[in-house]
């Protein structure tokens, strides 16, 4: 006989495998990247040729990838800046005001992430070479803007949801004329959120290559250069680049966990019931 | 009226599809404790927002303090409010949420927490300046919020339902407590509810409004006692409600015709014959006796009972007239143990004639 203990053994084994092995098939192709980045043989194989940090030092020495890498932290953070505050705008106004086609502006804002990339690099590049805006660093900016504020008007709007309605007007019953109320009462509540809205626009921009592809000319952010440089000869300088991509990015989605998963103050109001007063 | 400190004259305010104040007159003297009742949707948190300046009237005029109060925005008036959510600032320690207001007047930090912690040790939270909202009870966020109200030293204070999240037994405690800032104070409060005893057990003055309209201002024992209109009447709970119309005067009595009957009523106001005319006898005024000891000798009417409810020592017994209408009787325990009430009982309702109480106005 199998006893149901041993039965239950191995269905977890089994649930855990089965786990492991999903995840290793999604990490796999970036740990390959990290590992042979570090590796000293010219051409990524096993066995590996040691440790060496000579095709990180080729990449940093390269001053194409100095110049795209400079490129995306400028791109990153224009990108940040502006998305979080048009982020938090749009998030503002859907919370705060009632107007007519308010539907139509909320859903103007969240719709570009839901456009394929290609196309929407496409029309976005016809419409700023038209306006003789093309090849420009801003222009990424910009554009990578019309897409990242999407992901930080709905990081903000979340966390307005959970701002008391009376608050704002408490505020102003207290003496804050509506700019102190937005300034001492929507900000502080929403901080947690911003500073997540900058984290995750700063990645969703430092990621992407389409866009930055079609709009930037010859300005290459690091993802367009990873691709340039493929389309040349195959380097282990690309693992360097790519290693060094995938940290800066995880940092940045991490932190921006980091703050959306701030422990959730309570709200006034639901539990008045208790009194140790 | 060089006495009222808040005068709203003819003041109105209408939403798209929503007539939520319909021109009230009110006055308010320095130092009052008014209450404004009513049933939801009657306009009473309108016209604490209208007064705070968080609303735009759309007609009529607010006069706080002499000064008319048009065009004012909402930051430059003194009219702190205590919300019913209490609108604290969960990103605020206990101290900072005091002096949010001192900040707003740029006062410095300094002083601004010297007179926080002043006023949370006079609501009696002092040792709790640097907790979370999120630490306090529901009693010490109430303390919080009318010391964070209280705290610019206004001349007068909004309470909209201040206490409708607590418990019975806390809303009685922090009733003493407002009643006593209010005699500390001797400034106006302006407090708005839906509870009766609330407003009862605190208010020097009550208002009661229905539907955008005021219906009765008075001292609590005038609307008890002496409501103006059936919708007053009812609204007190404690009143059984005749209709009918005036068949005859003698002297101070009119006779009504209801449908339950004929009954002899103070006149305290002209009244022609052929008028409507509406009475109110109240719970409490009302004696009860079996049905099988025979019709007493004064007004009456017949009923069935329908059930009891117990409220402390006194008993309200529901009663179902011959009529159909429902009536309320209070008595103390030990008043009706011998009639052995139970649901089901045939039983008269009495009165003596001089406590009929002839409504003002009939609608």
């Amino acid at each position: 006989m199998i006893s149901p203990r041993f039965v239950r053994r191995l269905s977890r084994l089994l649930q855990y495998g089965l786990l492991s092995l999903f995840f290793a098939f999604v990490a796999m192709p970036m740990a390959v990247i990290v590992v042979f980045s570090f590796d000293a043989n010219r051409f990524p194989s096993i066995p590996w040729g040691g440790f060496s940090l000579v095709w990180h030092e080729a990449a940093w020495a390269d001053p194409m990838i100095r110049e795209a890498f400079v490129n995306s932290i400028w791109v990153g953070l224009g990108t940040a800046v502006l998305s979080t505050a048009i982020g938090f705008a749009a998030a503002y106004i859907d919370f705060r005001h009632r107007f007519f086609g308010k539907r139509l502006f909320v859903f103007a804002v969240a719709i570009p992430p839901a456009v394929p990339t290609t196309i929407l690099g496409m029309a976005m590049l016809a419409f700023v070479s038209r306006i003789g805006l093309s090849g420009r660093l801003e222009t990424i900016v910009a554009c990578h803007v019309a897409v990242a504020s999407s992901f930080a008007m709905a990081l903000i709007r979340l966390r307005l949801g959970e701002f008391g309605r009376d608050l704002e007007p408490a505020a102003w019953n207290l003496g804050a004329s509506p700019w102190a109320g937005l300034r001492f009462v929507v900000l502080p509540f929403c901080r947690p959120a911003l500073i997540a809205a900058f984290f995750l626009s700063a990645a969703v921009s430092f990621d992407e290559y389409m866009i930055a592809w079609f709009v930037g000319g010859v300005h290459e952010t690091l993802p367009v250069r990873i691709l340039n440089q493929l389309q040349g000869q195959v380097n282990p300088k690309i693992n360097a680049i790519g290693a060094g991509v995938l940290a800066v990015s995880l940092v940045l989605v991490f932190l921006a966990r980091r703050f959306t998963n701030l422990r959730p103050e309570p709200m006034h109001g639901p539990d008045l019931r208790g009194d140790s007063a | 009226m060089t006495s009222s400190f808040v005068a709203l004259k003819g003041l109105d305010k209408r939403y798209p599809g929503h007539h939520a104040v319909r021109g009230i007159d009110l006055d308010i003297a320095a130092g009052e404790f008014v209450a404004i009742m009513g049933p939801s949707g009657c306009g009473k948190s309108t016209t604490l927002r209208l007064l705070a300046g968080l609303e735009e009237p759309t007609g009529g005029s607010i006069a706080i303090g002499g000064r008319d109060q048009a065009g004012i925005p909402a930051h430059l008036r003194d009219t702190p409010m205590v919300w019913q959510s209490l609108a604290l600032f969960p990103f605020l320690s206990v101290a900072d949420n005091v002096a949010f207001p001192l900040r707003m007047k740029r006062l410095g930090a300094k002083e601004r927490r010297r007179r926080a912690l002043e006023w949370l040790d006079r609501l009696g939270l002092a040792g709790m300046a640097d907790r979370d909202i999120a630490q306090l009870s529901g009693g010490q966020r109430q303390r919080v919020a009318l010391a964070r109200a209280l705290i610019t030293q206004p001349s007068i204070l909004l309470l909209d339902e201040p206490l409708s999240a607590l418990d019975a037994h806390l809303r009685v405690r922090m009733q003493t407590e407002l009643s006593r800032l209010h005699r500390q104070l001797g400034i106006t409060f302006v407090y708005v509810t839906h509870a009766q005893s609330e407003a009862f057990a605190l208010a020097d003055r009550i208002v009661i409004m229905s539907e955008g309209r005021i219906r009765q201002v008075g001292r609590p024992q005038d609307v008890y006692r002496a409501p103006a209109n059936p919708f007053v009447a009812e609204f007190m709970g404690m009143n059984n409600l005749f209709r009918g119309v005036c068949r005859g005067r003698a002297d101070d009595m009119a006779t009504i015709e209801t449908p339950a009957g004929h009954y002899a009523v103070p006149a305290r106001r002209p009244l022609a014959v052929g008028e409507p005319a509406a009475f109110v006898v109240a719970a409490d005024r009302i004696t009860l006796a079996r049905a099988e000891d025979g019709p007493p000798s004064g007004p009456a009417v017949r009923g069935t009972v329908l059930g009891l409810e117990f409220v402390g020592s006194t008993q309200t017994i529901f009663v179902e007239t011959e009529g159909g209408q429902e009536f309320r009787v209070q008595k103390q325990q030990h008043e009706i143990e011998a009639l052995d009430l139970v649901p089901g009982r045939a039983v008269h309702l009495a009165w003596e004639p001089r406590h009929a109480w002839l409504l003002p106005e009939t609608e």
